[in-house]
């Protein structure tokens, strides 16, 4: 009995440290005072969590959550942290009222979604030798362009709308007048 | 489908053309692309299915249903789009292009068979909103509205995938019918598992946040005032009709079995959300502002259909939505040409208002009376047959929402008399007449609107 | 895991990091010399025969020198960031294939620490992780021109890790794999990738420059505007680290270069050698004297070229090489497909 939950306990143990560090880094983002290590944290937490896609024999989905996440979404953070100069001073300073309020609100949903998910079992998912490689970059290629093809060509109207978004955000402004110009 | 390519081909067209000096073609492009869709749209509702549409059922499913609201949405875009003729520093490609972009998620939250489309359909229909509402970079107000309705979007957002994962988690499935299926044998086997329940609570609380319903709705007052008016336009139709019909297709196919469960809350928070915003609308001396509330106490009656979720509610939902969409779009193009003229939204900027626009006092008139719910308006038949449709299940909130209604006579009122019984001082010479194309749109809206009051059952019968 | 398989791999991890950190040490000496050469002069000629000792002599410098932290600096960053910029170069090393198998004392090493399904997107993912130290590093010092030269390298870094990613996926829709010991093998022989790919080559080359700060893209620690840029405020073995640092990932992308364009391991006439131990050795060496290469064509580049200015860099960067690469991924697609359909 003792040896089962050892074995048990030795095949969670990467998913235990891995949680571990996402849920410790995660208030870290929350609580640190400083917004550079927020976004430090931030990191760190997207890194356990390519441990966890790991795990899950999501190799691909763990890369890429690397480059992309952690690469440079963060570093465009961060690069726009570093040019703001956010200070401790200059943080708005809520009253103790409304501090209180966040806390409990915010510990009664947690309350109920502990209390929710205690007993709560997930759907299995059925495995096989079709699941075993199924984060594999082969296979998901493979269900991405057949299954999945119309999400992800729709994606595309999501990223060219987002695209077309940003360049219109940070398009300058026609001169009126045109004074200088 | 075929009217979402054309409408997606037409934005990246539109953005093309934008490339070329001549500005002018823009809109008239946008008309046209939109007009086309629309009788795609209509092509499709009779039946025109091309062989390769039905391989993609998993995903998205284009039925009487989804196509009605579909022609609703496109057409209320197209009349929108009519209304608001461009100020100089909203004239370029992208604006119409996003708008387009915009359309397309919402049509694909009308159609969605899976969690993934719903999803997609609320990001694309969100995104390019976050940048509109901005879109006039110098105004302070137009700022906060992006950056408000960014913040709490992606908030939304973040809680609705949370409630997607958990019911992925106790389902091991996106497809919405799939679900349902599992849902019932899981809920005559051992109850609903308190795992489900959290996601559907979660998916249902995010989706709120789109359709500003009560206590999640402060974002709407402030965004809805801060954005470009035909921004507020297309947020207060377009997307509340995506985001309402996205919910009611979730609640009505997958999670329909367990509504004695999220029933009781949606009925709390629908009563909740007619009274905040009924109230609120009362105390509001800006036009917009007040609109802005109104709109959320219709996101509350909205809720009604939701909550009776069966073939009926869903015609009314229908009826409605045409009632509210066309109301709405004229009452803030009108609001837009007088913060125009004026400078100011507020009631008293519509004092004598009918002896100098007579044509726009008059469709301001009818959509006003729609908002309220006078007989021979759209607005009224609406709620007629939504009331009836919940009538049985829920009187108290059905008495409650008559109670309501008859309060927000007050504000709407308000507005009629200025501009019927106010005089204005002015002398008649200010009189700046409307562009063709919003008197057309106006015309349109008004008369759609009084035709679907007198013959509510062509709308009925379309589902 | 089997034991015998854990001591091997920690042999080469350990064989690996230690010729990486040699050839580290040994760039700064050939930089030295080859900057001399261009330059016509003598270079490091004092400590043993033509100055071979000198980057030991320099290394014990580095070390013995005061090392300086300062006051008004965010202390922890300070510290982290030389320490992650030389942890993510150390850690690329390793899924790149050195070799296909080598005999020695009659054992068989295979010549990849992880031969990972994904090798190339666990590259580039360490790669775009390097800009941390860097950012850190810069924003830690508290001074103005570390913070730029932090900005600097971290707008590069991104801008120019999309040119190279969109060089890479030709080269990945070509060999139809994303692992670096496939692509290498398909390679055989004078197969190479170069052949096929040479925009793909010069557009990855100049990322890569860009990516390992290397003149002409060296803005971030660009002297005469910047002081020492991120760097300014470091001494001793912390400002090392950075400097080391950027050798290994000259030397990594050199190999990576040579993986993905010029064969790796491969060379023509490989298969008339009969005997697989010489052959483990030569193909060894063949790689090593294809990084040597490129290691000497980097100094010569940045010996060579003025410095870029920052708009210009910014310009030849999304408006010269993404388009540029995106081209190149269509051309390769279409003939991929092409390929498939037709023969």
């Amino acid at each position: 009995m003792e040896d089962a939950g050892t074995t048990v306990m030795m095949n969670q143990l990467p998913f235990i440290i891995f949680s571990f560090i996402a849920i410790l880094m995660a208030l870290g983002t929350i609580t640190a005072r400083n917004p550079v290590y927020s976004v430090l944290c931030l990191i760190l937490t997207f890194f356990a969590l390519s441990g966890h896609y790991v795990l899950l024999n999501a190799q691909f989905i763990a890369v890429v959550n690397l480059i992309v996440y952690a690469g440079a979404i963060m570093v465009l953070f961060l690069f726009v942290l570093m040019l703001l100069n956010l200070n401790k001073e200059t943080e708005p300073v809520k009253s103790y009222l409304w501090q209180i309020s966040g806390a409990i609100a915010a510990g009664l949903v947690l309350v109920t979604l502990a209390g929710a998910l205690k007993g709560a079992s997930a759907y299995m998912v059925k495995g096989g030798p079709e699941a075993e490689g199924i984060g594999l970059v082969k296979n998901l290629g493979k269900i991405l362009f057949s299954d999945f093809v119309l999400p992800f060509e729709i994606s595309s109207i999501l990223f060219l709308a987002a695209m077309v978004g940003a360049v219109f955000i940070g398009k300058r402004e026609k001169q009126e007048g045109g004074a200088n110009s | 489908m075929k009217a979402l390519i054309l409408i997606f081909s037409g934005a990246i067209v539109l953005l093309f053309a934008g490339l070329g000096k001549n500005e002018r073609k823009l809109l008239p492009l946008v008309w046209l692309t939109l007009f086309l869709a629309l009788a795609m749209n209509g092509l499709e509702y009779f039946g025109w299915e091309l062989p390769w549409e039905q391989q993609w059922s998993s995903m998205l499913q284009f039925n009487k249903f989804s196509l009605a609201f579909n022609f609703l949405l496109i057409l209320l875009a197209l009349l929108g789009s009519m209304l608001f003729v461009p100020r100089l520093e909203d004239k370029g490609a992208d604006v119409f292009a996003l708008m387009l972009f915009s359309l397309c998620g919402g049509m694909l939250m009308t159609s969605f068979t899976s969690f993934f489309m719903l999803f997609l359909g609320l990001e694309i229909m969100s995104i390019p909103l976050y940048v509109l509402a901005g879109s006039r970079k110098e105004d302070l107000r137009s700022n906060e509205a992006a950056l408000k309705y960014y913040l709490m979007g992606s908030f939304a957002t973040g809680i609705l995938l949370f409630g997607v994962a958990m019911v992925y988690g106790t389902t091991g499935s996106f497809d919405i019918y799939e679900i349902g299926l599992r849902y019932t044998g899981a809920t005559m086997l051992t109850g609903m598992s308190p795992m489900a329940k959290i996601g559907i609570l979660m998916v249902m609380f995010g989706l709120l946040f789109k359709i500003a319903a009560a206590p999640f709705h402060f974002w709407a007052p402030d965004v809805y005032t801060g954005s470009p008016g035909r921004v507020t336009a297309f947020m207060a139709t377009v997307v509340k009709t995506a985001g309402v019909v996205a919910m009611f297709r979730l609640f009505a196919i997958s999670f329909g079995i367990a509504d004695n469960f999220w029933g009781p809350t949606l009925a709390i928070l629908a009563a909740l959300t007619m009274f905040v915003g009924n109230l609120s609308a009362l105390r509001q001396d800006s036009f917009k502002r007040m609109l802005a509330y109104s709109s959320v106490a219709h996101a509350g009656y909205l809720l009604l259909a939701i909550l009776v979720h069966n073939q009926n509610s869903g015609k009314a939902l229908l009826l409605y939505m045409t009632g509210y969409g066309l109301a709405a779009l004229s009452a803030f193009a009108l609001i837009h040409k007088v913060s125009r003229e004026q400078g100011r939204e507020d009631v008293s900027a519509f004092d004598g208002w009918a002896k100098r626009y007579p044509v726009e006092s008059f469709a301001l008139l009818i959509s006003l009376l729609s908002m309220t719910g006078i007989p021979g308006t759209a607005g009224f038949a609406g709620k007629y047959f939504l009331f009836s449709s919940a009538f049985e299940g829920y009187t108290w909130l059905i008495i409650f929402a008559l109670v309501l209604s008859a309060v927000s006579v007050a504000y709407y009122f308000r507005v009629i008399i200025a501009m019927y019984f106010r005089d204005s001082g002015n002398d008649a010479s200010s009189v700046e007449g409307s562009a063709m194309s919003v008197r057309l749109a106006l015309i349109i809206c008004t008369a759609l609107n009084i035709a679907a009051g007198i013959a509510p059952w062509f709308i009925l019968e379309r589902i | 895991m089997d034991s015998a398989l854990l001591i091997e791999k920690i042999v080469l991890v350990l064989v690996i990091l230690g010729i990486t950190l040699l050839i580290a040490t040994y760039s700064t000496y050939a930089e030295r010399k080859i900057a001399a050469f261009l330059q016509d002069r003598q270079g490091p000629n004092r400590a043993g025969i033509f100055g071979i000792l000198q980057p030991i002599a320099d290394a014990g410098k580095m070390f013995f020198k005061e090392d300086l932290i300062p006051a008004a600096s965010e202390k922890w960053l300070f510290i982290m960031g030389p320490g992650i910029a030389m942890f993510t170069a150390c850690m690329t090393g390793a899924a790149i294939p050195w070799g296909t198998e080598l005999h020695v004392f009659g054992y068989t090493l295979h010549m990849q620490i992880a031969d990972i399904d994904i090798g190339i997107l666990y590259i580039i993912g360490f790669v775009s992780m390097g800009v941390y130290g860097i950012m850190i590093g810069g924003w830690a010092s508290n001074n103005k021109y570390s913070l730029y030269g932090a900005i600097r390298a971290s707008s590069q870094m991104i801008s120019y890790e999309l040119a190279m990613g969109l060089s890479i996926i030709a080269v990945v829709m070509m060999t139809g794999t994303l692992s670096l010991k496939e692509i290498a093998a398909q390679q055989h022989g004078i197969n190479w990738n170069i052949w096929y790919q040479p925009l793909g080559f010069i557009i990855f080359f100049t990322c890569a420059l860009a990516e390992c700060n290397r003149a002409p893209f060296d803005l971030p620690e660009c002297d005469s505007e910047l002081i020492g840029g991120y760097h300014t405020e470091y001494s001793s073995m912390k400002l090392g680290f950075y400097l080391f640092a950027e050798y290994i990932n000259m030397f990594i992308s050199s190999a990576v270069i040579a993986t993905l364009y010029f064969g790796g391991y491969n060379f023509p006439g490989m298969d008339f050698i009969e005997s697989s131990t010489l052959l483990g050795w030569l193909q060894f060496a063949t790689l090593f004297a294809k990084i040597f290469f490129f290691i000497f064509v980097f100094m010569w580049i940045r010996w060579t070229l003025p410095r870029f200015r920052y708009d210009q860099l910014m310009h030849l960067g999304w408006k010269s090489l993404i388009p540029l690469a995106i081209v190149n991924m269509l051309i390769t697609a279409a003939v991929v497909l092409l390929k498939s359909n037709s023969f």
